[in-house]
């Protein structure tokens, strides 16, 4: 990246998408509404366990303004499978797919079981209200430990005891030995609770089908519009050529809006059947009954460590919940999640054995984090647990076991490599900013000043420290320059809320010397860009990113040849400043921009050239990058309500390059916000029939904006060597580093080694009273 | 979110909505809890008689003795009255607390009475400020005091066909309010109101009400009891006297005798836990006139 000033990139332009986003005139899926549409909602399974006896669709038939009335039968005869594929390669059992409506029984609390296509939403709901489904219920288990023990009822025949997969990362047996050689061991216990995407926006499709060509489009709330595209193939059983998946203004993803769900899949069956669009948007229950939740880990772990603070072993056990059915690699996600379990930390020896198990529950996939949230937890919460048995500091301890930044790249011991790190600085910054003040000598942990130290409530302070791997799997960016010199930029990633239309225009702007304004940026349509792999992982930045930039300087070059072409000059000779191609050493010898494009498109091409000023590029990076950060909070707890304030919370964050701070920042307030959501608020809650009783905003407790502290936010910059722009993610560093953040701070305030989240009130009342 | 199907009314006055009334129905009023339950299906009334639009049941009417609030009158427009402020603080107060913005804009008074949720913030208002709720029905009008119309979870002493029509509250020297934000819903987990005049510098007519903890606001009798007569000086300082204190911890055992109130967010016991500090807040608002805290969030 240039060292100039004057560059795009590096600076806080403001975004572009916002104007149409805050006013209100952004197109969402739900705002289209095709002339024929018929509108789609489902019978939902009000058990979480049961065979399906019968179900009696006749009532909701005859009603008026109901077209059609769907059940697995109807499925079972088309030409489709209609089951949501699963990927099974790293399970010990073969389940099948989700079905997309029940086939003969129902494994969780909203699982659709009927589908009502109507004239209208209201049609559509009387005629759910008139299907009626007889159940034989059976055993119910929700809990992913108890689902593993003798005798409770099995979800699937070829995982007699629900346990999808049991996999190893690292070495356990070299763990344990490590941690048996270490002066003390110190343990932990905890829970991972269980939360749902809460999207600003439910899911929702409209699917359109062009019987004449035999072409179904699918506009959709999706992260990934290919992605989509090849599990409705599969789904329908169509080829891929035969699908169109568009996705337009999305309000939120997090996961959800990138996993397969039943809704999507047959409204697109739907449309086919009846040759009319169909419409489908989940309610806001319908969205959080069918999931796909998230994390719902058990763990209990042990570290290893020296008298003098140093790690040596890292012992793992995990029962995560991977509900009803798998959705996609919902059920093998568990098995990867100990990857970032090192931390910071040079640990000799880590091993991890996760069991993932099938329960009466909405099916769990990924959610911002992914798998990362969950093990940074368990690594800084047993660091913090370490540091309170030994009489360490908590910042000391850590400082002592980072990797220091000429081992990189590090290989840790559970697999990973890091690609670049410089982890003390970021530490260091958090503690200055916090005025963290260390007294290891006297006995004194810490102390830090705040507002009102005198008024009755108990502080806290909170550390956490934590890697995150970014950017897997390959991208598609086009560049493409029309004849007037304006520029579309393509990319198969899709930006919704990550603000890809001023990210991508200012690396391309600064690439061809154009200004932004003339650089479109357009993603979420299959049929019109590449096939790419769509935005989750923060990774679209690193892969999206890069291609468009690798796009970009294809085109520049050809500009310059086209250049030297009609400058009648050698293509060395040529160079591109302030939107001109100029000879050096001849200032007044120039063209424009706008003139090659048209060049290019025209006619005075040499002969070696094609026309055309455009490139593609599939760009996969080198590696992972490892992005990385330590944040810190400051709380305040009232011991009459159990109220715990946020009194300050710092985050200093390396994402590498940053291609437009202020994004990054606004990033990094998100993700804090709804990693402080899972500490003090979210949690899924079933009852003891499996019905689902957090199936609303009103159950389901996401913070509100002013229950969330001023963030501040500050950053250092270790570029990686694994991509072009030296970048790292930063989609999910604030819902990793929030949660021992706060834990860690509250646990301070309490005087204990540890709380299990949400921390309720009641739940610190509780702990005051033991 | 889909209603079932209705017939909707819009009476033009009091009396052709008692007329409706007799033939079934519901009375639509802001609608933010009735539209709500439609939405979900949890009702199917057929009809629904909407008054929101009925003048004569809208307004505010500071008089020297007392406050007359039309039933269909917003939370918004409470807040924003200079006489209800200064009047009936602690019922301004309370409105400021429910839901957002948009709920303040439509949510009103009589809806929220008739509504009695365990966890509403103007039914412990309306009791401690002691109010008359003034009611039409097909036998003519009649007046329940506060005290009598709350008899449980949404459950109130108004009959099917009868319509709140207006709110009388006396003014009263000094109330307060304070509440638990219910960390889902937002509703009042927790909430106590305090009400009192000054006579001689000291707490004269105390009343207090507590909501969220139980199924419907009760009085706190034995809070009422201790603070009445108590120098309001004593009250401002930092920490109160020892006796108060006391019948503060004790305010939890005084919803003993009623059904108590909680969910999975926050339990019984929990919130009967928490009774004493937020009683000991809301005095606090009374004596330096902010009539209003809230507590469960960060600040
Ligand atoms: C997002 C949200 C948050 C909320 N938060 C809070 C909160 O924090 N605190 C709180 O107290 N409330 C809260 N509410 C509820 C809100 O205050 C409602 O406005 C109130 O409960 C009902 O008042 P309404 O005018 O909207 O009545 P409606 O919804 O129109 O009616 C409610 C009930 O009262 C009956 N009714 C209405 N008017 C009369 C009348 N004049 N005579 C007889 N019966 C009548 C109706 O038939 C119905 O049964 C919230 C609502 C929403 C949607």
């Amino acid at each position: 990246m240039s060292e100039e000033s004057d560059d795009l990139t590096g600076s806080p332009v403001p975004r572009r998408e916002d104007e149409a986003l805050l006013t209100g005139r952004a197109t969402y899926t739900d705002d289209l509404v095709p002339p024929d549409a018929a509108h789609l909602t489902f019978v939902r399974s009000e058990r979480a366990h049961a065979d399906i006896e019968s179900i009696d669709t006749r009532a909701a038939e005859k009603l008026e303004g109901v077209e059609a009335v769907y059940t697995w039968p109807d499925l079972a005869d088309s030409s489709s499978p209609c089951v949501l594929p699963i990927s099974t390669g790293s399970l010990d059992c073969e389940p099948p797919g989700h079905p997309v409506l029940a086939r003969d029984r129902v494994r969780y609390h909203g699982q659709p079981v009927a589908a009502v296509v109507a004239e209208d939403g209201y049609r559509a709901r009387d005629g759910v209200e008139a299907v009626s489904v007889n159940y034989d219920s059976r055993e119910v288990v929700t809990d992913p430990e108890a689902a593993r023990e003798e005798g409770a009822p099995t979800l699937f025949e070829s995982a007699p005891d629900n346990v999808a997969a049991t996999t190893e990362q690292g070495d356990l047996s070299k763990a344990e030995a490590a941690i048996e050689d270490a002066d003390r061991v110190v343990s932990i216990d905890l829970e991972n609770n269980r939360l749902i995407s809460s999207a600003i926006e439910p899911r929702a499709a409209v699917a359109e089908y062009d019987a004449a060509a035999d072409r179904l489009t699918v506009t959709m709330t999706s992260q990934s519009p290919h992605g989509h595209r090849g599990k409705l193939a599969s789904t329908l059983g169509l080829p891929e050529s035969a699908i169109r998946v568009i996705a337009p203004r999305v309000g939120g993803g997090f996961g959800h809006k990138g996993h397969h769900h039943p809704g999507e899949a047959m409204a697109a069956w739907a449309a086919r059947d009846i040759e009319r669009s169909v419409r489908w948007t989940a309610t806001r229950s319908a969205n959080y009954l069918e999931g796909a939740h998230a994390r719902d880990h058990r763990t209990t772990a042990h570290l290893g460590v020296d008298a003098d603070g140093t790690f040596r072993g890292l012992a793992v056990e995990t029962t995560a919940n991977v509900g009803g059915y798998g959705l996609g690699g919902g059920a093998s996600m568990p098995g990867w999640y100990g990857g970032l379990l090192s931390s910071q930390y040079a640990i000799p020896a880590i091993g991890c054995r996760t069991r993932a198990v099938f329960t009466n529950t909405a099916p769990l996939h990924s959610y911002r984090g992914a798998g990362r949230p969950e093990a940074i937890y368990v690594t800084e919460r047993i660091v913090d647990v370490a540091a309170r048995e030994l009489g360490i500091d908590r910042a000391e301890l850590r400082r002592r076991n980072q990797i220091s930044p000429d081992e990189f790249p590090y290989e840790t011991a559970v697999g990973a490599s890091y690609d670049s790190g410089d982890y003390e600085p970021a530490l260091e910054k958090v503690l200055e900013a916090i005025g963290y003040d260390e007294r290891t000598e006297d006995g004194t942990v810490e102390s830090v000043e705040s507002d009102d130290p005198d008024d009755g409530r108990l502080r806290g302070v909170g550390i956490a420290c934590f890697t995150e791997s970014t950017g897997g799997g390959f991208e598609s960016g086009v560049v493409r320059v029309h004849p007037d010199g304006g520029v579309t930029v393509a990319a198969g990633t899709h930006s919704h809320g990550q603000g890809h239309e001023t990210t991508y225009a200012q690396l391309v702007a600064d690439e061809l010397g154009v200004p932004m304004e003339a650089i479109d940026v357009r993603e979420g349509d299959s049929d019109a860009i590449p096939k790419g792999t769509g935005t989750f992982g923060s990774r679209s930045t690193i892969t999206g990113g890069s291609a468009v930039v690798e796009s970009a300087r294809e085109v520049r070059e050809k500009a310059r040849e086209i250049a030297a072409h009609r400058l009648e000059a050698a293509v060395e000779d040529v160079a591109l400043e302030e939107g001109e191609f100029r000879v050096a050493g001849a200032p007044d010898r120039a063209i424009s921009f706008e003139e090659v494009a048209g060049a290019a498109y025209g006619r005075g091409l040499s002969e070696d050239l094609e026309p055309g000023l455009e490139a593609t590029t599939f760009y996969e990076p080198d590696g992972t990058a490892y992005a990385f950060g330590t944040h810190a909070a400051l709380v305040a707890v009232d011991p009459a309500t159990g109220d715990i304030e946020i009194e300050r919370y710092v985050a200093v964050d390396d994402c590498g390059e940053q291609v437009n701070p202020t994004i990054v920042e606004g990033q990094v307030h998100g993700g804090v916000a709804q990693g402080i959501g899972q500490a003090m608020y979210e949690e899924a809650v079933y009852d003891d029939e499996g019905r689902l009783l957090s199936d609303s905003m009103a159950e389901y407790p996401v913070p509100r904006a002013e229950q969330l502290p001023d963030i501040e936010t500050e950053t250092t910059v270790t570029p990686s060597p694994r991509n072009p722009l030296g970048v790292k993610g930063i989609g999910e560093a604030g819902t990793i580093a929030a949660p021992p953040t706060i834990v860690g701070a509250v646990a301070d305030a309490l005087d204990v080694a540890h709380v299990d989240m949400p921390l309720t009130a009641e739940r610190v009342r509780e702990v005051l009273e033991e | 979110m889909y209603p079932p199907e209705f017939d909707y009314y819009r009476p033009g006055d009091v009396s052709e909505a008692i007329d409706l009334l007799s033939g079934g129905g519901r009375v639509l009023s802001g609608g933010q809890s009735l539209l709500t339950e439609l939405k979900a299906r949890q009702t199917d009334p057929g009809r629904l008689i909407d008054v929101g639009r009925l003048e004569s049941l809208s307004g505010i009417d500071a008089g020297s003795e007392g406050v007359r609030i039309g039933a269909t009158t917003t939370y918004a427009e409470c807040v924003d009255s200079a006489g209800v402020r200064e009047a009936i603080p602690v019922f301004a107060a309370a409105a400021e607390h429910v839901g957002d913005p948009q709920v303040r804009n439509r949510g009103t008074v009589g809806g929220n009475l008739a509504q009695a949720d365990p966890e509403g913030d103007l039914p412990p208002a309306a009791l401690a400020a002691d109010a008359t709720v003034h009611v039409a029905g097909p036998d003519g009008e009649r007046t329940i005091p506060a005290d009598d119309l709350f008899e449980g979870e949404n459950r109130t002493a108004l009959e099917s066909e009868e319509l709140v029509t207006e709110l009388v509250l006396p003014a009263h020297d000094a109330g307060g309010y304070a509440r638990r934000i219910h960390p889902a819903s937002g509703y009042a987990m927790v909430s106590a109101a305090v009400v009192f005049d000054v006579e001689s510098e000291a707490v004269a007519g105390a009343r207090v009400a507590a909501g969220g903890a139980v199924e419907r606001p009760i009085r706190l009798a034995g809070v009422e009891k201790t603070i009445e007569g108590t120098p309001v000086a004593d009250l401002a300082g930092n920490g109160f006297p020892t006796e108060i204190g006391n019948a503060l911890d004790r305010a939890g055992d005084e919803v003993d005798d009623e059904l108590p109130y909680g969910d999975r967010h926050a339990s019984a016991s929990h919130r009967r836990e928490l009774l004493p500090a937020y009683v000991e807040r809301a005095i606090e608002n009374a004596i330096d006139g902010t009539g209003s805290a809230e507590g469960g969030e960060s600040r």
